[in-house]
């Protein structure tokens, strides 16, 4: 299963997305994570019964994009004392 | 479909290929600990593709590859098959029969097989899919789902159920996600820190920018308002400056007119004022002239009068004037004569004076000649005189001329001192360069030489250094050779140490029990000890004696054994003894024929020395030893004696009763003796050697300080050099500049000489000059001495002119003097002549007279009579006259009273122009000073803009708003403004800026932040769905299981209860899960409470009914009843052969109970030491029993 998003800055399958985030390929900025799970939720209504492993699946990348999201907005860490 | 064999081969212990062969039923696999039964159970969770090494027991996915015995070599790999009946075609492929088979390599390859055909895991995956066979599944339960359900642990527990369930991937990944956002949450309180942190900044910068907005705005306002206001009220001023404009021009030009018209009165009053003034005079004339001709009349009358008398005295006169005509006409006569006379004297009397006058006429000319001569005379000095003068102007232009010359003079010689002394000044500079510069080159030179010296100083250092490091690096060669030496000297020491511990069978053991000898007096020694050889025996000898050389003798049989008992304990080796007591004395030699052979030499015992007492032990030893010379000797005595000799010859063959011959020789000529020898060789060597590695490491030590010394001194110089080098460069660098600077000097010096010889040339020419000059000035003076002399010559002249002139004058008046006489002479004469005239004349006249005065009488009469008609006819007209003057009179009065008045208004208008005047002037004044202060204003506006807003009028012009037009209210606005701008306080207007920039960062932030809030929120709603459907799931699943439960443990416990719980007040899906028991007759209670039989029970039925929920063809049970007691396992045993009917069961068990129970048996084993083997199942009996 491949769940699709589509979005200003990006278009296609949510691992697809993930992956270039993480390679730096697209700025995570630019991806509103409540429209992906607005689109997500939209998806899960129209199948209209609940598939767990989508489900589940889903889960995992969103919090992942989340996570480093989160983590993005951090100030660069600097070492103490060096 | 069921399990029809198993085979495996070389998988764990299981070295031989083994096949085991299955039926429908229970087929039990038995055999003791260890002997390697449960490892079919691993070979089936192997073969179904578990991947968890732990759950193989196992380190490394190798380690499930036979690994060899002590007897047996490993095996390269290990593969298991299992063969399914698919005749049900239960599995989803074609055939009636499915072997699934694994094989792995030691190279850590593997492969899986369906029909022998390679595959992948998740192919066979597949084909077991929901068929509930595989690695997960309850198709093999072992000890360890057991323990799971016991475990104290209820998340173990529970993970069985979340099994069962089917819900342990989703929880996985919910457990993932949720780690996730825990993370996320974790970072985000820092994000929220920096927000508020944000926060904090914001709401006083949003204050100030505001405030400064305000600010700027009211700034603004102000200033448009401030713009209009001025526009206003300079064009207000510039219209009251054109009006006040207009009305002082207005106001000047009425002043100047009204001044004018003044001025026109004035003069007009002053003309009537002389009008008056002649009026005046004019009436008086008229008064007067009434006056006189009143008085005239009167007079003409009264003349009248006196005419008519005088007309009456006339006629008395002519009588009188008769007489006296008489008289005269006789006196005219007599003096005719006289006259007559004196006339002719006269004549006479004028010749002479006409002589006396030539002679004073010549006189007169003489002296006139020498009045002229004087004159001249005097010119002429005259003329001497102004020459002198012009030659003193002369001269002084050319004294003048001196003078310039005299001073070129002066300030050239001064230009020349000048240059003498800055010439003299540059050659002691030169001189004083020169020494300079040649102390630079001493320097220089002194500088270099250093330096070639630190050159050739390095050089040599470097050569040291260079043999230093050469000397090194020998003495490092030779330390590394030492020390590997020494190395291998040690470890060939050791080796050998060790080696004759250990190979030697004694040597380390031998020695211990000899240390032992001062505690066992019964240790009497070894044998070596305590015999004696002759050397050309030795061989033979040592041959014959072999190991037992080292035998310790002892004194009897009880410290050897205590002796072996301490080597044992301590495990110190092994040592052979000979105690005295329990030596005989040996069977004498059964062939003492043979010592007559050929080659026979002797018995090895008679060979040897030794003490009397340990005879017996030589005998022992030796005793049967027959020593022969050579091997073919030995062997044909052998023969002949049926090999029944123990023999030994000299060479060392030793020859065994029996058959069997020893021989052969030695690399290395070496006995006992010869390795003691050696290891004492080897320590000393050791020593030496590690003693020369200390000196060679002093010596590198010490070659090393020196070589660092070395170094340290090299760069300390290097350093110098370079210092060194700096200073020649700059000593190079003074010497050149200072010789440019010589240079230098030497040319402005010649340049000095040069205008010296200019001056020269010019000091020349002066001279030259003056000299001209000094012939100019003598001539000059000579002409003035010559002017002069002349001068002298003329005055002289004039002095005896003058004399001549005076006696020449004497002479011209004695002439005069003559002639005046003459001539009074004559004028006496004359007088004569004329009183005699005169008296003619009178008398004559008087005749004349009377005469006259008779015919004038008579015409006075007549006149008179004339007259005083005429006078009457005067005062007739006198009369008119007068009455013509009396109107004159009138009218010039009335004239004069007109003018009066007249000037009387112009006196008032005068006055009143004045005061008009005044009033002009003082408008006018103010006029100007209003003007005035309108352009003070207007200039004061425009600078107040320039100042306020550096806008020029035009600018503003510019920024007119055509609204704004009421002054006063514009100005109430603008104070109003300012009182508000100053109320505002401080102003930051950065502010402004810095409140975007943050609310920029801010809002990205905050953005950002929410759409991970939103997001959390939503995967949440998400999580809780996820969970709702895991609940459903898991809720329905439980109660099945929970259901089975019941059944099955009612079967297991002979009765009671069994149910399962979810722990209350928690979520389903984290509630532990309790299991709550009642074997027969007990209270309802929790299963941990249970002993550890009954709870094992319990855990089985658990385990059944699971696997009831979803059959699998086939089951395989590790000793899952260890724990049961014997009756226990007697309804363990028959409730499987319940289930037989839907399952295939394979039990691994050691429990009888069980074993009784089942339909087939295995048995397993480990004959052979690690390789398990089937065998009769009597075998395996007899073996439990054990």
């Amino acid at each position: 299963m491949a769940i699709s998003v589509k979005l200003e800055a990006f278009e296609g399958p949510l691992d697809l997305l993930l992956h270039l985030i993480e390679k730096n390929k697209i700025d995570i900025y630019d991806i509103p994570i409540v429209e992906i799970t607005a689109q997500y939720l939209d998806y899960i209504r129209q199948m209209q019964r609940e598939d767990m492993n989508v489900m589940s699946e889903f889960l995992v990348m969103a919090a992942t994009l989340i996570d480093i999201k989160c983590k993005m907005l951090l100030p660069k860490e600097v070492n103490e004392d060096g | 479909m069921y399990l029809k064999s198993i085979e495996i081969h070389g998988f764990k212990s299981f070295a031989n290929k083994i096949v085991f062969q299955f039926h429908n039923g229970i087929t039990g696999i038995v055999g003791p600990n260890g002997s390697g039964k449960s490892n079919v159970a691993d070979a089936v969770r192997w073969v179904l593709g578990e991947q968890r090494i732990k759950q193989l027991r196992g380190a490394s996915m190798q380690d499930v590859i036979f690994s060899g015995t002590e007897t047996r070599k490993p095996l390269s790999y290990a593969y298991v098959a299992i063969t399914l009946d698919n005749s049900d075609h239960q599995l989803a492929i074609d055939y009636d029969e499915v072997t699934v088979a694994r094989r792995i390599y030691r190279s850590g390859e593997s492969e899986y097989l369906i029909n022998g055909t390679p595959c992948r895991l998740k192919d066979v995956n597949e084909l077991f899919y929901d068929t509930g066979i595989g690695k997960e599944g309850y198709s093999i339960i072992g000890q360890g789902q057991i323990d799971k359900i016991l475990s104290g642990k209820p998340e173990e527990r529970r993970e069985l159920f979340d099994e069962a369930a089917g819900i342990v991937k989703f929880k996985r990944r919910k457990a993932a996600a949720q780690t996730k956002l825990e993370n996320e949450k974790q970072n985000l309180v820092r994000v929220n820190d920096i927000l508020s942190e944000l926060e904090k900044q914001v709401g006083p910068l949003e204050k100030q920018s505001e405030v400064a907005k305000v600010y700027l705005r009211k700034k603004e306002e102000l200033k448009s308002l401030d713009i209009n206001v001025f526009l206003l009220e300079n064009k207000r001023l510039r219209e009251q400056l054109a009006s006040a404009e207009e009305k002082y021009n207005l106001a000047s030009t009425e002043l100047g007119e009204t001044g004018e018209k003044y001025e026109g009165i004035k003069e007009e009053y002053e003309r009537i004022q002389q009008e008056i003034e002649s009026l005046d005079t004019a009436i008086e004339a008229a008064r007067e002239q009434l006056t006189d001709t009143g008085l005239m009349r009167g007079k003409l009358e009264g003349e009248i009068n006196v005419l008519k008398e005088q007309i009456n005295s006339a006629h008395g006169s002519e009588n009188h004037l008769n007489n006296r005509k008489a008289a005269l006409e006789e006196e005219i006569a007599g003096k005719e004569q006289e006259k007559q006379d004196i006339l002719t004297d006269k004549k006479d009397t004028d010749t002479q004076v006409q002589e006396i006058a030539e002679a004073a006429a010549k006189a007169k000319a003489d002296l006139e000649a020498i009045q002229n001569k004087i004159t001249e005379l005097n010119n002429n000095i005259e003329t001497g005189k102004n020459t002198i003068i012009g030659e003193l102007n002369q001269r002084a232009t050319i004294k003048s001329k001196m003078g310039r010359f005299d001073t070129m003079m002066e300030q050239i010689n001064i230009r020349k001192a000048e240059l003498n002394s800055r010439l003299l000044r540059a050659k002691s500079d030169e001189a004083a360069r020169e020494e300079t510069v040649k102390k630079l080159e001493e320097t220089f030179e002194t500088v270099t030489e250093e330096l070639r010296q630190m050159t050739e100083q390095e050089a040599a250092s470097e050569l040291e250094l260079g043999n230093i490091r050469e000397n090194l690096t020998g003495l490092d060669a030779k330390l590394r050779e030492t020390q590997t030496r020494f190395h291998q000297e040690q470890s060939k020491l050791e080796t050998l140490t060790n080696i004759t511990e250990r190979y030697d069978g004694y040597g380390g053991s031998v020695k211990k029990v000899m240390e032992q000898k001062e505690k066992e007096k019964g240790i009497i020694g070894v044998v070596a000890d305590i015999i004696q050889v002759e050397a050309k025996y030795e061989t033979a000898i040592e041959t014959a004696l072999g190991g037992n050389i080292q035998n310790i003798v002892t004194d009897n049989e009880e410290t050897a054994k205590h002796m072996i008992g301490f080597l044992k304990q301590n495990r110190l080796g092994r040592a052979t003894f000979l105690p005295l007591t329990s030596i005989t004395k040996p069977q004498e030699f059964k062939n003492p024929e043979a010592l007559k052979e050929k080659g026979v030499i002797g018995m090895a015992d008679e060979l040897v020395g030794t003490e009397e007492e340990y005879r017996n032990v030589a005998k022992a030893m030796l005793g049967r030893i027959v020593v022969v010379d050579n091997v073919d000797n030995a062997v044909k005595i052998a023969r002949k004696f049926d090999y029944g000799i123990r023999m030994v010859t000299l060479e060392g063959e030793l020859l065994v009763p029996g058959g069997a011959i020893s021989g052969g020789a030695f690399k290395n000529n070496s006995n006992l003796l010869g390795r003691r020898r050696e290891m004492d060789e080897l320590e000393k060597k050791v020593k030496k050697l590690s003693e020369d590695i200390t000196t060679y490491n002093q010596k590198i030590e010490d070659t090393k300080s020196k070589r660092n010394k070395l170094r340290m001194d090299l760069e300390a110089l290097k350093t110098e050099m370079q210092r060194k080098s700096i200073e020649q460069n700059t000593a190079r660098l003074n010497i050149s500049q200072a010789r440019e600077r010589m240079e230098e000097e030497a040319e402005s010096a010649q340049s000095l000489k040069l205008e010296e010889q200019e001056i020269e040339t010019k000091i020349f020419e002066i001279r030259s000059g003056k000299e001209s000059i000094t012939q100019e000035l003598a001539a000059s003076e000579e002409l003035e001495k010559t002017t002069q002399e002349q001068i002298l010559g003329f005055q002289k002249e004039l002095e005896s002119c003058r004399l001549e002139e005076s006696e020449a004058s004497a002479h011209a008046g004695e002439w005069e003097v003559k002639v005046e006489k003459m001539r009074q002479a004559l004028d006496y004469k004359q007088a004569n002549v004329d009183r005699i005239g005169g008296e003619l004349e009178r008398a004559q006249a008087e005749l004349k007279e009377i005469l006259e005065a008779l015919t004038e009488n008579a015409q006075e009469v007549e006149r008179k009579k004339n007259n005083i008609l005429e006078i009457e006819k005067t005062i007739a007209a006198s009369h008119e006259n007068q009455d013509a003057s009396r109107k004159k009179l009138d009218e010039d009065l009335a004239k004069k009273e007109e003018l009066s008045a007249k000037q009387k208004d112009f006196f008032r208008s005068r006055e009143e122009m004045s005061e008009r005047m005044n009033a002009l002037d003082k408008e006018v004044y103010r006029l100007g000073e209003q003007k005035k202060k309108l352009e003070d204003g207007i200039e004061g506006q425009i600078n107040y803009m320039w100042d306020e807003y550096e806008i020029t009028l035009s600018d503003a012009a510019g920024l007119r708003n055509e609204e704004m037009n009421d002054l006063p209210a514009m100005k109430r606005e603008i104070s109003g403004l300012k009182d508000e701008i100053r109320k505002l306080g401080n102003v930051n207007v950065n502010a402004i800026e810095d409140y975007k920039n943050l609310m920029e960062r801010y809002t990205f932030m905050k953005t950002q932040h929410d759409d991970l809030v939103e997001a959390e929120k939503t995967l949440e709603g998400i999580i809780e769905e996820l969970d709702t459907a895991m609940r459903k799931q898991f809720t329905e699943k439980f109660a099945e299981i929970s259901r089975e439960f019941d059944k099955v443990f009612k079967e297991l416990f002979g009765g009671g209860k069994g149910t399962l719980e979810l722990m209350e007040d928690e979520d389903i899906l984290e509630a532990g899960i309790r299991i709550i028991a009642q074997p027969p007759g007990k209270k309802l209670q929790n299963m941990m409470q249970l002993s550890g039989g009954e709870k094992a029970l319990s855990a089985i039925s658990l385990l059944f009914a699971i696997q009831n929920l979803k059959p699998s063809p086939f089951c395989l049970l590790d000793e899952i009843e260890a724990a049961l007691d014997d009756s226990n396992v007697g309804r363990f045993a028959k409730y499987l052969h319940k289930l037989t009917k839907n399952t295939q069961f394979i039990v691994i068990t050691h429990r009888r109970g069980t074993m009784e129970q089942v339909d087939r048996l295995y048995g397993i084993t480990m004959q052979e030491k690690g390789v398990s083997t089937l065998v009769s199942v009597n075998l395996i009996d007899k073996d439990l029993d054990d």
